[in-house]
């Protein structure tokens, strides 16, 4: 597969003296789920705004579809291919009713009137908002905002969608709906997801995580892989999935469980075997009870 | 409590009125001011008021509202009237110590107050059906030659309707950080007036840095989304030019001739 998004050597400051990224060399294949990880001020937003030429780096490359963000005459055309959420919904809708605001990009690009209607449609559906076209925004969810903005963002159809935190602000059941409609964008329609996220569980869903840490990659693999390393990822001030931190005490206490417990489901397939053994077996096979 | 306040006074509606291009309504109040104004016969004038009755008829807005938006102007009204009354010279009908009423007089004030009360009841009914957005727009239409003398048409728009857009957002912010200082102990409605002046300073302080980010994060939205100014932008509703557009232009030019022939025909009475 090819990579849709190229990072070679970046590196990038705010104010000319501390760098935000230092010497970042990351890629992210067309169709993959990547999660960034890091705590605040470790660079993740910072990466995020550089794959859509918001920022431009200050050395090295960004390459989106093997166009060159530095290049100012594909800028339209790098974000028409890479679309951004962010984390505030009230600070990223723009027009004063939900259909509206999905056309706006299109409005934008110049896109004819008919073809507008329909792609907003369906941009529309896929993230499950229809019958909400014609609400006002400040009458909806933050959950329901948050998809708005997806929507927003689909219209475009872009090949990569980049999340800034995009559930920071929201209760668990919006923190869900958005997360369910980014896995099925992914997964049905093959669109490139960068997640940037705080929730560990949020980031065990994807193919890949990138760990970043004072502006440098510290981890980047698949999920079972960074979160097994407990140690590692309380040492970067960061936690671990809930399955895997229950699964990290279960063993602190004796219990002899496989590596790789990231999700509740895997914490279920380790465990259940335990419980169909006898009492006297238990001991033996998962350690004391 | 701030939540219950409404942008504007549209009210949500299917009637012709509702459905005719924005713009065109815009131009046709216009339009409808010039003909009442011009019409200088009792029978003209008579035609234009039954016509503005007619078509708050059609448009299934309330009496009552017609009424409320009305209120305002109604010193207005009888001020106007009452100087009219006795500035303009004619045939004394009755006269108070210095002051005389004209024959003349008497009628302007009358027909003044007609021109009026319609004028107000004319444009409240433009804003009782029609959204505050779609009036942006309709500006904007009807202002988009001015570009061509690099007016920012569009960027003013586009700033209105942006504005409209925030002000839930902005009111439901004010109600928290009310809400957050009176739970630190401020009193923001007692005291003085200079009191409560000054205990809006912590509300309005967060309520001003909290908009400048919102616009910061906005704006970084839109760049994002391909917004670059109203070059070659288009529209999700463009507007056609309906039948309803048509009739109503249709009877706006009869309306017009209808005044045109009574002022030929009769006297002016003003």
């Amino acid at each position: 597969m090819s990579n849709i998004i190229s990072f070679k050597n970046v590196l990038f400051s705010y104010n000319g003296e501390q760098e935000a990224l230092h010497d970042i060399n990351l890629n992210i294949q067309k169709g993959e789920f990547v999660a960034v990880l890091g705590y605040n001020g470790s660079g993740k937003s910072t990466l995020a705004k550089l794959i859509n030429a918001i920022l431009l780096p200050g050395s090295g490359k960004v390459l989106v579809d093997g166009m060159d963000t530095n290049d100012e005459s594909l800028t339209f055309e790098i974000r028409k291919k890479v679309g951004m959420v962010f984390q505030n919904p009230d600070n990223q809708i723009v027009a004063s009713t939900v259909e509206e605001d999905v056309a706006f990009a299109l409005e934008n690009l110049g896109v004819e009137s008919s073809e507008m209607r329909r792609r907003v449609d369906s941009a529309l559906e896929t993230v499950g908002m229809s019958e909400y076209c014609n609400y006002a925004p400040h009458r909806l969810s933050g959950g329901q905002k948050q998809r708005v903005a997806i929507a927003g963002v689909l219209a475009m159809s872009p090949q990569c969608i980049v999340l800034d935190e995009p559930t920071a602000m929201l209760d668990p059941r919006g923190r869900k709906a958005v997360i369910d409609t980014a896995l099925s964008l992914n997964r049905e329609k093959g669109i490139t997801i960068v997640l940037i996220t705080h929730f560990m569980d949020e980031a065990a869903l994807a193919d890949r995580v990138v760990v970043l840490s004072g502006g440098r990659i510290a981890k980047n693999g698949p999920p079972r892989e960074v979160f097994s390393d407990y140690d590692g990822m309380k040492q970067l001030g960061l936690g671990v999935p809930v399955a895997a931190e229950l699964a990290q005490e279960l063993r602190a206490r004796g219990i002899n469980l496989p590596r790789g417990i990231i999700t509740p489901d895997d914490m279920v397939e380790a465990l259940s075997p335990c419980l169909w053994r006898k009492p006297d077996e238990r001991s033996s096979a998962g350690g004391e009870y | 409590m701030l939540k219950d306040i409404t942008i504007g006074q549209y009210i949500y509606g299917s009637s012709p009125i509702h459905r005719m291009d924005p713009m065109l309504k815009l131009i046709f109040v216009i339009a409808y001011v010039v003909l009442l104004f011009s019409a200088s016969t009792t029978a003209g004038i008579v035609g234009a008021v039954a016509f503005s009755l007619i078509i708050y008829k059609i448009s299934g807005i309330p009496i009552k509202l017609i009424a409320k938006s009305l209120k305002p102007i109604v010193p207005v009204v009888v001020f106007t009237a009452v100087i009219n009354m006795f500035f303009i010279p004619g045939d004394p009908l009755i006269t108070i110590w210095k002051l005389t009423i004209s024959r003349q007089g008497l009628f302007y004030a009358v027909i003044l107050s007609f021109r009026i009360t319609c004028l107000i009841s004319a444009s409240s009914l433009l804003t009782y059906t029609t959204s505050p957005i779609q009036l942006t727009d309709a500006i904007e239409r009807l202002l988009s030659p001015l570009k061509k003398l690099k007016m920012p048409v569009h960027e003013l728009a586009m700033m209105m309707s942006i504005a409209l857009r925030f002000i839930p957002s902005l009111i439901e912010e004010t109600d928290k950080i009310m809400s957050a200082q009176k739970s630190r102990g401020a009193s923001l409605d007692s005291g003085k007036l200079r009191e409560k002046v000054k205990a809006l300073v912590p509300v309005l302080v967060p309520l001003f840095v909290s908009a400048f980010r919102r616009a910061d994060e906005l704006a970084l939205a839109m760049e994002c989304r391909c917004y670059r100014g109203g070059e070659g932008r288009t529209r999700l509703h463009e507007s056609h030019f309906s039948s309803v557009d048509a009739f109503g232009t249709a009877v706006l030019v009869l309306m017009f001739g209808y005044v045109i022939a009574t002022n030929c025909l009769f006297e002016a009475v003003i």
